[in-house]
């Protein structure tokens, strides 16, 4: 690491973790954002790096706010079938 | 000390705990609850349901279900790539938290190329696709 140059997160690893656990294609924009950081960093734009740092970790976010939102939704779904299936009598 | 070098301990740390505590939570339900069974409660993927097509993540939670039951076959038939990274994902995160290894630089250069993890897991989804041998051990066929 070049010592004068500011440590700007591209905030990869959890680019890549969303991509593979949570929802694949913000992870994937997540990703490219986290490529831009470097991109720019070596290219002195330091105020680029910093805000392509900030998209890559929304992106992050956003595909795990995705996953955690659908999951919610696919449990409360299950829940919900079981309930109507308690109540119309069904047994299993 | 450079103010470059002056964050704090907690937020050097953080991404790994965060990462650990989610994954211990995911280990003590796969413990318990089996995706393979065709009753289970664990969702499957919304990308698969609706287009069919296997995604880089696709076969995860059988995956980790095998890992946490030390079922390595079974873990590489579902998901190769995951099994493969897992550990190097946890090198990445220990040097986020300043764990550094000299002899491992070169490895973490690598690692650390955000181009080197779309070309592999954009062509990792591409092939895993493709219905014929050898790629079809990429799939999560169970």
């Amino acid at each position: 690491m070049n010592a004068t140059s500011p440590q700007v997160p591209n905030n990869l690893v959890w680019a890549i973790l969303t991509t593979l656990f949570c929802c694949l294609p913000a992870g994937i924009v997540s990703i490219v954002y986290a490529a831009q950081v470097n991109g720019k960093l070596a290219a002195g734009d330091i105020a680029g790096a910093r805000e392509s740092s900030d998209k890559a970790k929304k992106w992050a976010m956003w595909s795990a706010i995705i996953a955690v939102v659908g999951m919610v939704l696919y449990f409360g779904f299950i829940m919900a079938m079981g309930g109507l299936g308690a109540l119309s009598g069904s047994s299993y | 000390m450079s103010p470059s070098l002056s964050r704090s301990r907690l937020t050097r740390w953080a991404p790994l705990a965060i990462s650990a505590s989610l994954a211990t939570g995911a280990a003590v339900v796969l413990r318990h609850v089996s995706p393979y069974a065709s009753n289970s409660p664990l969702p499957g993927c919304p990308l698969y349901a609706l287009t069919g097509l296997y995604c880089p993540g696709c076969g995860s939670t059988r995956c980790l279900y095998s890992l946490v039951h030390l079922d390595w076959q079974g873990a590489m038939a579902m998901n190769p790539l995951l099994v493969i990274s897992l550990p190097f994902l946890l090198l990445m995160l220990l040097n986020g938290a300043g764990v550094r290894m000299r002899a491992l630089d070169p490895l973490m250069r690598v690692l650390a190329s955000p181009m080197f993890w779309l070309v592999l897991l954009i062509g990792y989804a591409v092939l895993r696709n493709l219905p014929w041998a050898p790629f079809t051990a990429l799939a999560p066929i169970s």
